[in-house]
């Protein structure tokens, strides 16, 4: 019924998807599987003509909807054509009912009012829509008053009425789920998913992405994996093995051999307890973790998991509840200036937003922690209390970073708007650096940047960790980058740490951690 | 009473004080001050009544509803130039003027579309831009390049329209209509109902389907794509309604004033019908049409009393003119400070 | 594309001076007179268009609150002419106690516009109108006593203007002037004018002021980067609320007379106005653009009011000025609307 071919996709020199092809039968449920950013979400949105697809360029390839191509560039046309999707970020109104968001753009109004004024104009019956919701609900064996807010609700419910509201439209014939079942416990994601087995069977394809793999295995007829925007597999899923599935995920080649040192254990620089952030989507509900001076540890967790939080709660970029204890220091003042005065840096993984100030030069990046905080790069011959900056001393400093780290650009003074991912990341590493700091929490250091350029930002890591003893945590989704550079891994799953594992660890042993499974050491 | 505390509103909780305070302190007769608020209700009532739907789109205080009232004047003074006169010319009137509306809503629409998340600053510039191109059309375009049919209205020197225009042609044509007398009081009931229809009119569109859209992308702002619908229309859509019961209301208020002052009449209707709003209760986010007419009835009743509470006070009658302006536009700096606190609520992660 | 896009003003102001220019040369508008009348205006109103830089680089957009500045300045001026104090020693005094007074309601407004993150500008214009009733009542009450300031009849409550002429008039216009051929250049005016712009040039070479550029430029990462926030936006508003001061003290001192009551309730807008055809865009201003803009404002100014004059309507000057005012802010309010509109990312 549905068929992609060649689907290409690129955020500006970021490539999303490449090449992807796909094809789904009436009545069936193709799973969609993938890391996080390896492009799932990229593509139901293409398929939905979302219009964020349409403003940063659009897509290549074509789409066929029963033979017929077509290319959306709303998702009213989506809609009409009989496609649904349930949004990962719900796209729910919290501060309406129930009824209404279920019944959202297609309210049921007075028969007389219907008739007078134009559509638009039409008093809404309150009564009908009612009914109307209740039944959608019925279906899906849902007992809640549709007259109550939706913002009150617990999350799995809110859930629920965004699939009611997707199934309950007439036309429907294929409907795309964005990870539905992440915020479902087990027994309604039973339920749900024998909802949506029924649906199915009464001629609704679905395409269905998720990385909870068991879950998958059991409900869809074929499975296309995607990683780094290519489909790396497509297969029944009857005859996949999980291994052979958790593998393409992961990565295909066997990674070169991993550093691995012993390092004096025991003398932690960062030590939490209980560590929670309310992060939004990547909580953090009780970590305990020992960062050992002078090791790179690494963080790896499916997306939602919470390895991203940690930085930002250790950084006080977002408050934190449990201890934390940094040199001995219980629970030190919790800011960004406090932390930095400490010797503590991060780098979010929002390099767009969190990351750099675009419009200025690569030197002004670079000196413009130091020259805040520790009164670096200040004019020597003029009094300190002007605060002027010595231009020269910040280009010096600004070519030696490019030397160093090999940043390429047409000179210190370009702006850093200009410069590619990778480079720019190098440029954030070297401001993080100029300060000395002594722990570095760096999150998804390498997402969006080329491979040369990823190459040689883990080798930055590997050396500045070897000259200046400084101990860096990576929180990233790349397990072989995460395997190459550090000492241990620690493996967080729904909030919580899981394993802490060798980096030498067997790749199956991995894919169980990471998918909660408990691991024997 | 947990209902009234929950709806209680530091805005209105103080404009209720300062009201009672200052008939108080004026000794202004009620049978007066009555009067003077039912007539200010009907002049102003649909004024303030254009104001609810783009809040509830999420646009905040259309401070464009200027526009609308420059749309009833131009139409006033077509009739006025074409010497029409009685019930048959207003209604034609209200023909142009809403036409001339609807076009021009449909501009201000695009403009506030392009400027997402300081609509509020760029109705005001867009009032102001009216304005002066208004003033430019009919001070000195009319009598150089559009040559008039009345004399009579005309500036001596043969361009440019006379700052005052009589409107003896429609003067209280509406308001004579059914008036009843309770001693003192005059109720011009026909008029009421006009306003009460209108506030009904608007309670009425606000639950329709449409009305269900406009907070709909009030709530969620563009999020509402994913659901089908397209907010940038649906926004269009709500200016324009605005701009058009603004035009409405603004021909009411003329022909209860009878007179019209070509270039000063629309000025600061924007701002006495944003104030009147919020006085009722009403918030940037979210407006209702009781919070319209309880504001007007309370904006009024300190707006009639005021200069004479101030000459009773200190003697000096400027003063209660000073406090009359601080009021309107204080209410509205008030109200944009409190409700600065309508933190963006996140969306919950997985685990909780 | 999008470069011709943000140059329209800009061309619309550039084609309008030289239409108007042709116009002054038809009617034989003495020329000295414009150039000399251009400069004035502009060194009288370029601080006032001054003040606007430092908000709008920490990202807070105009100063539409503006006359919250200007009435710090009036009090310092009225102050000044209170005790009498005349020539430089007065309007040196004027000057200071202007800042201090700035630096007091700056703080208050600084506070404010911290509490209403995203709204700033429509709150800045109400705070700013608001503000101009309550000065309104305190003009008409105060306690001042120099008989030259407070209404003949009764002495109670200011003048709605009061000359300057025995105090401090024209001090900078009149200091150290060049007079070249027809040509009488006002050096110690643009001096002063020069001297404002050069110390705002200095202070965003300063640590502070880079703090306070990177806030406009990435208000999330400066925040990471261990920067007080709220502190430099405050000392932001601080900042444009004294220049703002200073710039009204050069300006009154310039036209002759202090004006209170409503005169500066719409000063903001002609001045954001020239900051915009400086070319600056709402979100980062710099000290050339604040020259160029002021200078290409006033000139047109200078020169619609005797063409007007010259043509049937003398009121078209007037409605002209402020058609072009409100015009050029409200491009650069959508444009920037525009540009930013930066599609939601979602991966």
């Amino acid at each position: 019924m549905l068929e992609l071919r060649g689907i290409s996709k690129t955020f500006g020199p970021h490539s999303a998807l490449s090449e992807v092809s796909l094809s789904i039968a009436a009545g069936e449920i193709h799973g969609l599987i993938g890391l996080n950013g390896s492009g799932k979400s990229t593509l139901l949105h293409i398929l939905f003509g979302s219009s964020f697809i349409h403003e940063t360029g659009g897509y290549n390839g074509s789409c066929f909807l029963d033979g017929k191509p077509f290319r959306f560039t709303s998702p009213a046309q989506a809609i009409a054509a009989g496609i649904g999707m349930v949004h990962q970020e719900f796209a729910l109104i919290p501060e309406m009912t129930v009824a209404e968001n279920i019944l959202l753009s297609r309210e049921k109004g007075f028969a007389l009012t219907d008739t007078l004024f134009p559509r638009d104009f039409s008093l809404l019956d309150p009564r009908k829509n009612d009914h109307e919701a209740r039944r959608a609900l019925e279906y899906l064996d849902l007992k809640i008053d549709p007259r109550q807010k939706t913002g009150n609700l617990a999350l799995n419910i809110r859930q629920f009425i965004e699939i009611a509201r997707e199934i309950s439209r007439d036309n429907l014939r294929l409907l795309l789920l964005d990870e539905p079942t992440a915020v479902l416990n087990t027994a309604d994601a039973g339920n749900f998913l024998a909802t949506l087995r029924h649906l199915a069977d009464k001629g609704v394809a679905i395409l269905f992405t998720s990385h909870r793999l068991p879950e998958i295995r059991g409900l869809c007829d074929r499975l296309t994996i995607l990683r780094e925007g290519r489909t790396v597999g497509c297969c029944d899923v009857r005859t996949a093995s999980l291994g052979a599935i958790t593998h393409l995920m992961l990565r295909e080649s066997v990674t070169k051999a991993g550093r691995f040192r012993s390092r004096p254990t025991d003398d932690p620089i960062l030590t939490i307890r209980d560590f929670q952030v309310a992060m939004a989507g990547e909580e953090l509900l009780g970590l305990d973790l020992d960062v050992q001076r002078g090791e790179i540890l690494g963080l790896i967790s499916l997306s939602g998991h919470g390895k991203l939080a940690f930085g930002a709660g250790v950084i006080g970029q977002l408050p934190f509840r449990g201890s934390l204890q940094l040199d001995g220091a219980t629970n030190p003042p919790s800011s960004s200036a406090a932390m930095i005065a400490r010797g503590v840096f991060f780098l979010s993984e929002d390099r767009n937003r969190l990351g750099l100030l675009p419009r200025h030069s690569i030197m002004d990046n670079i000196a413009f922690s130091a020259l805040q905080h520790d009164n670096r790069f200040l004019h020597p011959s003029l009094p300190r209390c002007l605060r002027l900056p010595d231009r020269r001393a910040i280009r010096r400093h600004g070519e030696r970073c490019i030397r160093e780290f090999d940043i390429r650009c047409t000179g210190p003074a370009q702006p850093v708007g200009e410069l590619s991912g990778g480079n720019q990341q190098k440029v954030r590493i070297a401001h993080a650096l100029t300060l000395s700091p002594r722990l570095m929490v760096v999150n998804e250091p390498t997402r969006g940047v080329d491979i040369a350029a990823k190459e040689r930002i883990l080798d930055m890591f590997l050396a500045i960790n070897d000259r200046a003893g400084t101990t860096i945590v990576i929180a990233s989704s790349e397990l072989e980058e995460l395997r190459r550079v550090c000492d241990r891994i620690a493996v967080l799953y729904q909030g919580r740490l899981h394993a802490i594992l060798e980096p030498t660890a067997d790749d199956l042993l991995f894919s169980r951690a990471i998918s909660g499974k408990p691991v024997l050491h | 009473m947990q209902g009234l505390l929950r709806h209680y509103n530091p805005v209105t909780a103080v404009f209720v004080v300062l009201s009672l305070t200052a008939l108080a302190v004026s000794g202004m007769r009620p049978v007066f001050v009555c009067n003077e608020v039912i007539t200010r209700f009907i002049r102003d009532g649909v004024m303030v009544l254009a104001l609810i739907i783009p809040i509830t789109a999420g646009m905040g205080l259309n401070f464009a509803i200027v526009v609308g009232a420059i749309c009833a004047q131009v139409g006033l003074i077509l009739a006025v130039d074409y010497q029409l006169g009685g019930l048959e010319s207003l209604a034609l009137i209200m023909i142009v003027g809403v036409a001339l509306s609807i076009l021009l809503g449909y501009l201000i629409g695009l403009c506030l579309n392009r400027a997402r998340g300081r609509e509020m600053i760029t109705t005001i510039l867009i009032g102001f831009l009216a304005t002066s191109m208004y003033q430019l059309i009919f001070m000195v375009g009319y009598g150089t390049i559009i040559t008039p049919r009345n004399p009579e209205m005309m500036l001596s020197r043969g361009v440019g329209i006379r700052n005052m225009v009589d409107l003896d042609r429609f003067r209280n044509l509406l308001d004579s209509i059914w008036v009843l007398r309770f001693g003192e009081i005059e109720v011009p009931l026909f008029m009421l109902l006009v306003v009460c229809f209108m506030a009904l009119g608007v309670n009425y569109i606000l639950h329709t389907r449409l009305g269900r859209h406009f907070s709909a992308v009030g709530f969620s702002g563009n999020r509402v794509e994913a659901l089908g619908l397209d907010p940038r229309l649906i926004r269009i859509k709500a200016i324009i309604l605005s701009t058009v019961i603004a035009c409405l209301g603004h021909i009411i208020f003329i022909q209860n004033i009878g007179m019209l002052n070509v270039y000063t009449a629309h000025l600061n209707t924007d701002i006495f019908s944003c104030a009147a709003l919020l006085a009722g209760g009403a918030t940037v986010t979210r407006a209702k049409v009781r919070h319209a007419l309880f504001g007007i009835v309370l904006f009024h009743t300190l707006f009639v009393v005021s200069p004479q509470a101030g000459q009773n006070l200190f003697g000096n009658p400027a003063l209660g003119e000073y406090f009359r302006s601080f009021v309107a536009y204080g209410t509205i700096a008030v109200a944009l400070v409190l409700n600065a606190k309508n933190s963006d609520k996140l969306p919950r992660g997985p685990w909780k | 594309m999008i470069v011709r896009a943000r140059h329209v003003p800009q061309m619309v102001i550039a084609i309008f001076l030289c239409a108007m220019a042709g116009g002054a040369l038809l009617l034989e508008i003495p020329l000295p007179w414009v150039i000399n009348d251009a400069l004035v205006r502009l060194a009288m109103n370029g601080v006032l268009v001054l003040s606007l830089v430092p908000m709008l680089n920490v990202g807070i957009g105009i100063n539409f609150g503006l006359p919250v500045a200007i009435v710090a300045g009036l009090l310092g001026l009225c102050l000044t002419v209170n005790w009498r104090l005349t020539g430089s020693l007065g309007f040196t005094m004027a000057l200071a106690l202007s800042t201090v007074i700035a630096v007091c309601l700056g703080e208050v407004y600084g506070r404010l516009l911290n509490r209403v993150r995203g709204r700033e500008e429509i709150t800045a214009t109400f705070i700013g109108f608001s503000f101009i009733p309550l000065t309104n009542f305190f003009w008409a009450t105060a306690p001042f006593t120099n008989p030259a300031m407070l209404w003949p009849i009764g002495g109670i409550g200011m003048r709605p203007t009061i000359g300057l002429k025995s105090y401090f008039a024209k001090i900078l216009n009149t200091w150290m002037p060049l007079e070249i051929g027809p040509l009488t250049i006002p050096c110690g005016l643009l001096l002063f004018f020069g001297l404002c712009c050069l110390l705002v040039h200095l202070f965003f070479k300063t640590t502070p002021g880079l703090a306070i550029l990177a806030i406009g430029e990435n208000e999330g990462y400066a925040r990471l980067c261990g920067i007080d926030v709220d502190r430099m936006r405050r000392l932001a508003v601080i900042l444009s609320t004294v220049i703002g001061a200073v710039g009204i003290c050069v300006y009154a001192q310039s036209y002759g007379f202090i004006e209170l009551y409503d005169a500066p309730m719409m000063m903001a807008f002609p001045a954001a106005s020239a900051i915009l055809i400086g070319g600056s865009t709402t979100g980062r201003a710099t000290v050339a653009q604040v020259v160029a803009g002021t200078f290409l404002f006033h000139t047109m100014y200078v020169l619609s009011g005797p063409l007007a004059n010259d043509l049937l309507v003398p009121e078209m000057a007037e409605i002209f000025r402020l058609m072009m005012t409100t015009g050029v802010i409200l491009f650069a309010m959508l444009h920037h609307g525009g540009r930013h509109a930066r599609p939601s990312e979602t991966l």
